[in-house]
């Protein structure tokens, strides 16, 4: 496909519509792997209404935030000339794992909090405990499970050296080993 | 002949028809098989209202992948546009060449389609007709038959569907089936032994 520079602004504006600024930039095949994601995960949690789809779908809507904005920035930087694949496969081959990892623990902590707070209003409401243990208890232990899991994966890539901020890059200072 | 690039404002305005503006721009196969996914998705919508929520998600989809679909294709020089080849749109995702469904072919799926919305539309018709003759005490029992009968008929033909899709796969990858080759395999170890 021919290289055109993409507009900063309305990369930022699609980049809140998981998938959009991908088929912006003309990588169709990407952004359509993070849209259907997005979606199917929507789709389950509407039907099931299981928080811990929710916390998995959060964790992708953010983290198509951030990957629009590092493909605009390589799309860019390469003019134009980046493979067209499925997000998926990114993430499997290790490019942007450390980001997903990052907003699974976010998203994870959110829901994690939201719980508390659930168990607070259930409790000061006066249903008994191991009612509240019994209806939330599935949607508990999975959140906690996606946050263990986004944790152990963030320590792994960043064992192998992926950065998430790279300071020696960004302000030239060869002492300054980033984050 | 020298593709002519078209107006902006059009294309602007057809983008928001998933197809309308790859038909503008003189792409037939490729806007219709767009407009036809959406089509067929959004009358989907209708019929298998427990999948609503999975097959709204797949409209905004088609819709988004149809939209940005028609900007890049603008985007692309007249020299460009003018040598591309008019195909399904799902052959751009790498998918086989088989899928290229033949004019003839078209003619038979548009026919059969045809056949099946006519068939519905009479048996929605018949039904109210019928409904009036039976009697109120006798109506509770035919009720959830004749009220679920289509949605029956549209599920078993989505099974159909998926069955002949699974066979033409494995038609096309050379994979028999696992019992005759297992067959084959034991009378050969027969033979072999005698």
């Amino acid at each position: 496909m021919e290289f055109k520079k993409k507009n900063g602004f309305v990369t930022f504006v699609l980049s809140f519509i998981p998938g959009a600024a991908e088929m912006y930039m003309g990588l169709m095949k990407n952004g359509i792997s993070i849209m259907a994601t997005y979606a199917a995960l929507v789709s389950i949690y509407y039907f099931s209404g299981f928080r811990g789809v929710a916390c998995l779908g959060s964790a992708v809507e953010l983290f198509a935030i951030i990957h629009a904005w590092k493909t605009y920035r390589v799309y860019n930087d390469t003019a134009g000339k980046i493979e067209d694949r499925s997000f998926l496969a990114e993430l499997i081959e290790g490019k942007y794992l450390i980001y997903f990892a990052l907003m699974l623990i976010i998203s994870s902590a959110w829901k994690i909090k939201y719980t508390i707070w659930l168990f607070n209003y259930y409790y000061n409401l006066g249903c008994t405990m191991s009612k509240v243990v019994q209806q939330e208890i599935m949607d508990t232990i999975t959140i906690v499970l996606l946050f263990i899991f986004g944790i152990a994966l963030f320590i792994s890539e960043k064992k192998k050296g992926n950065k998430i901020f790279d300071f020696k890059r960004k302000i030239g200072m060869e002492v300054c080993d980033g984050i | 002949m020298k593709y002519k690039k078209r107006n902006k404002f059009f294309v602007f305005c057809f983008s928001f028809i998933p197809g309308a503006a790859e038909m503008y721009m003189g792409f037939m196969k490729n806007g219709l098989s767009i407009m036809a996914t959406f089509v067929s998705i959004s009358i989907a919508l209708g019929f298998l209202w427990f999948a609503e929520a999975l097959l709204l998600g797949w409209v905004a989809v088609t819709w988004f992948y149809a939209f940005f679909h028609a900007w890049n294709l603008y985007g692309l020089s007249e020299d460009v546009l003018g040598e591309m080849e008019d195909k399904y749109f799902w052959t751009e995702f790498g998918i086989s060449q088989k899928l290229d469904i033949k004019d003839e072919k078209i003619r038979k799926y548009t026919s059969t389609g045809l056949i099946i919305a006519g068939a519905f539309m009479a048996f929605g018709i018949i039904k109210n007709g019928v409904m009036r003759m039976i009697p109120d005490e006798y109506w509770d029992a035919f009720y959830f038959c004749v009220e679920y009968i289509p949605q029956f008929v549209i599920s078993i033909l989505i099974i159909i569907v998926g069955v002949k899709l699974i066979k033409a796969k494995k038609n096309e990858l050379g994979i028999d089936d696992v019992d005759s080759v297992n067959e084959n395999k034991i009378e050969d170890n027969v033979k072999e032994n005698d």
